[in-house]
């Protein structure tokens, strides 16, 4: 009883001491992480699931629809993001217009490198795709499963993956600044193939959503040759996508689920 | 037993014994009051679930506006809370006459600088935890966050307000040897100087000039991107703010680390709290003493000197008469205090910026008729429930802090009932000023046609006495002599009642000068299906004498309450 107030004294100074140490340490792991995983960890932040919908217009016509979910999950193995990707579309392929079908699953560890892939494309023209992906030491391997054609087999280097929908990646990322370039490897489920994406943050604008204007930041991402343009704003969120050729004129603009899925397939 | 086991014992005891002698109608009173508060908290509930629901719903950044409105939310309160805390510990630790009578006692500086820092993060952060719970509440429910979510919010509040109360006792602490030097002339002058500054940094960093109503939540997102401060990883607002985001996603780990970073830095203000006061307390509150003892001689000395005695009192300035004297007496008192004197001057700060806000309205808010209408009677509503937070917060006390002199007013050669109407007097000069200049201001920013602008001068004269007689009245009825601190006599059991009897007469008198203007917003089968199909400046000509005759009725009720009570009182 004698000494009870200074044993107090000293476990509050060591628990002060801990977490401040802890604080510390955590925010020389953000600064200490590279540029694209930085702007991931800083587009989940508090939260463990955030989603993006948009509406996909061309010409002021609409043509479908894509949703994408990312989610940190706190698993025995340790943390994983997993991406989900469910999407929509009326596009020109194989020479028709027709509707495209994607819905997949990317599981990826906390340093963003696959450990786990489940795709599914559907096309009305051709029999279903399936895409299976697993890691298997440093690599991850990749098998494409089609109704007419044997199984492929890829083999792709462990590295950061994104998955894409039928027109490019759409990257978890916030807390951008003017200025900054940065490239993210992405797969593509229509070409099934590997490629990089290049991000450049060009420039901060006011943009008008919904009647109200909002501060983003203007990104240019090329991917496959293609070259979008997108509005983010600071928290992550992506207001309007604008795409190049060959996909002039088509628009994806955010919107909430409800709203997004509302199509008339015919 | 130790010294503060027994202080908290006696406190107890007291609490019990009171609990015990609630009669019928103070036990009617309490549920009253029960209901009153509950009102308040359901109201909340509302208000703040709207507005975050109004806000969630724009797609692509509602939901991170609304997120940035928590950190807002605990940016400010932060700053609130701990300069309420700085003046409230500051007055209870070295001015209330209760720390004198404990000083008396074998009692350690130590316990009683635990129990006098314990009272005034009580007392400054109770009102933050009620209001506050409700918006936190509904955040919860609009982003469905688990039933975690809901004790998790509760928690990391509580650690949130132990810190800035913490924080801001210690501050007191320490400016307390500064305060104590400074006489009443620069502690206003510096006190003034800060507000100003600050006030000027806030309002130019939130662009309030550039506020219209196409732009208004890009100014807000702006603001709150802007401040640094309030996302750094290291702010306690930005602990708090990410502990409450964290619950409601469900991401346990985080709230655990956040609210632990809350809890381990608020524990850290224990050993410089208790080491604080073995060393210096009992030296700090002597030299606060001697020194105030010291100024009030040099004061009383200084105006001995300066005034005139009554044989050289020039001719012109006439007998002062008993109604100038108390008036004189009261105001002396008001600004010597510098508790009252310091949240006088931030209420007076918080209707600047309301008129001011009223400059920049959206001028699509006044687009129709009806929106014109609703904004002025949600405006008149506004200037009335400011001005009875003032005479709740000033007036209500102003009799129980006669406190142990209230002897020398009461043999005084007036009616007890005198000093009711001579409080009434003071009061109504103060609510009438400050009413007056914001119903004016703020009707010519809106614009507002003769006829409504009159209705409005006349409907905050009419609040005024309203709120005067029921403060005044109720004051009367339910003095705390034993209470030097008038915020507690505020929020004690009359003082609550006070409020809600306030507010119910805004209400009242709103809802009198708005009937004609609701009826002639029905349509026309409703006039002739139930009501007479009267020309509408008969009804307004009718509900200013059912304002009228309501005011009266009122200030007769309370000024006889008042006066029977103080007749029967002893000293």
């Amino acid at each position: 009883m004698r000494h009870a107030g200074v044993v107090m004294t000293a476990v509050i100074f060591l628990f002060w001491g801990t977490m401040n140490t802890l604080l510390v340490f955590r925010e020389r792991k953000k600064e200490s992480l590279g540029q694209y995983r930085a702007h991931v960890a800083a587009f989940h932040k508090d939260a463990l699931l955030r989603e993006r919908w948009f509406s996909i217009f061309r010409k002021n016509v609409k043509i479908g629809y894509t949703g994408f979910k990312f989610e940190k999950v706190f698993a025995a193995e340790g943390i994983e993001i997993r991406s989900t990707v469910e999407s929509k579309v009326k596009i020109e392929l194989f020479g028709a217009s027709q509707w495209v079908e994607i819905q997949g699953l990317l599981v990826a560890d906390d340093a963003m490198k696959p450990v786990s892939l489940r795709l599914d494309a559907t096309l009305e023209t051709l029999p279903a795709m399936s895409l299976t992906g697993k890691r298997e030491g440093d690599s991850f391997q990749l098998s494409i499963e089609t109704g007419f054609l044997p199984p492929v087999r890829l083999s792709l280097p462990l590295q950061e993956l994104q998955l894409g929908d039928a027109f490019g990646p759409s990257l978890p990322i916030a807390g951008l600044e003017v200025g900054e370039t940065f490239e993210v490897p992405c797969f593509d489920p229509i070409a099934l193939e590997r490629a990089l994406a290049t991000v450049r943050v060009v420039a901060r604008e006011t943009r008008s959503t919904s009647g109200l204007s909002v501060d983003a930041f203007r990104i240019e991402t090329t991917f496959r040759g293609v070259m979008s343009l997108s509005w983010v704003t600071e928290a992550g969120e992506v207001l309007l996508q604008e795409l190049g050729p060959p996909f002039e004129g088509v628009r994806l603009i955010g919107d909430t689920p409800q709203n997004a899925k509302r199509i008339n397939p015919k | 037993m130790s010294p503060l086991r027994s202080i908290v014992r006696m406190r107890l005891v007291s609490l019990k014994n009171t609990t015990l002698n609630v009669k019928a109608d103070a036990l009617t009173k309490f549920f009253v009051l029960l209901f009153g508060l509950g009102n308040v908290i359901v109201i909340g509930l509302w208000v703040s679930y709207e507005s975050f629901e109004f806000i969630e719903n724009f797609p692509a950044f509602g939901a991170a506006l609304n997120a940035k409105m928590i950190a807002l939310l605990f940016f400010a309160l932060l700053f609130l809370v701990i300069l309420s805390t700085i003046i409230v510990a500051y007055t209870t630790i070295f001015i209330a006459r209760e720390t004198d009578f404990l000083f008396q006692h074998p009692i350690a500086p130590r316990d009683i600088l635990a129990l006098k820092t314990f009272e005034a993060m009580a007392f400054s952060s109770w009102a933050t935890l009620f209001l506050c719970l409700p918006v936190l509440i509904s955040f919860g429910y609009l982003r469905q966050a688990p039933a975690t979510y809901y004790v998790d919010s509760a928690v990391v509040l509580m650690l949130f307000l132990l810190f800035a109360g913490a924080a801001g006792t210690s501050i007191a602490l320490i400016l307390a040897p500064v305060l104590r030097r400074l006489t009443l002339r620069q502690a206003l002058t510096t006190s003034a100087l800060i507000l100003g500054v600050l006030g000027w940094v806030f309002l130019r960093s939130f662009n309030i000039w550039e506020i219209d109503g196409t732009n208004s939540f890009l100014v807000l997102d702006r603001f709150t991107s802007q401040l640094t401060a309030m996302h750094s990883p290291f702010f306690p607002g930005q602990w708090a703010s990410s502990a409450i985001l964290a619950a409601a996603a469900g991401n346990r780990g985080e709230v655990l680390f956040q609210a632990s970073m809350l809890l381990a830095n608020t524990l850290m203000f224990i050993p410089f709290l208790a080491w604080y006061g073995t060393r210096y307390y009992g030296r700090e509150w002597l030299a606060v003493r001697s020194h105030s003892r010291g100024a009030r001689r040099g004061i009383d000395s200084e105006a001995r000197a300066a005034a005139p005695s009554l044989e050289t009192r020039p001719a012109w300035t006439g007998r002062r008469g008993p109604l100038v004297s108390l008036l004189l007496k009261d105001m002396l008192v008001f600004v010597r205090d510098p508790a009252q004197l310091s949240q006088s001057l931030l209420f007076f700060l918080l209707m600047v910026i309301y008129s001011l806000s009223l400059l920049r309205i959206p001028k699509d808010l006044l687009g129709t008729e009806k929106l014109r209408i609703l904004v002025h009677f949600a405006n008149l509503g506004a200037v009335c429930m400011i001005l009875s937070a003032f005479t709740s917060r000033f007036l209500f006390p102003l009799l129980s802090l006669e406190g142990r002199a209230f002897w020398i007013v009461g043999l005084a050669p007036v009616r007890r009932s005198f000093l009711i109407q001579q409080k009434g007097i003071f009061g109504l000069g103060v609510s009438w000023t400050l009413g007056m200049i914001t119903i004016v201001v703020s009707n010519a920013a809106l614009a507002a046609p003769p006829a409504l602008f009159l209705g409005a001068v006349y409907s905050v004269l009419l609040a005024g006495v309203c709120l005067t007689s029921l403060s005044t009245g109720l004051g009367a009825a339910y003095p705390t002599f034993e209470e030097d601190n008038p915020s507690r006599i505020a929020v004690g059991l009359g003082g609550t009642l006070n409020f809600f009897a306030s507010a119910l007469s805004v209400a009242v008198i709103i809802a009198l000068e708005a009937f004609p203007y609701i009826l002639a917003s029905r349509p026309a089968q409703v006039f002739q299906a139930g009501l007479p199909d009267s020309p509408r400046w008969t009804w307004i000509w009718l509900s200013h004498t059912a304002a009228f005759a309501f005011t009266l009725a009122l200030t007769v009720f309370c000024h006889r309450l008042g006066a029977r009570s103080l007749e029967r009182r002893d000293f």
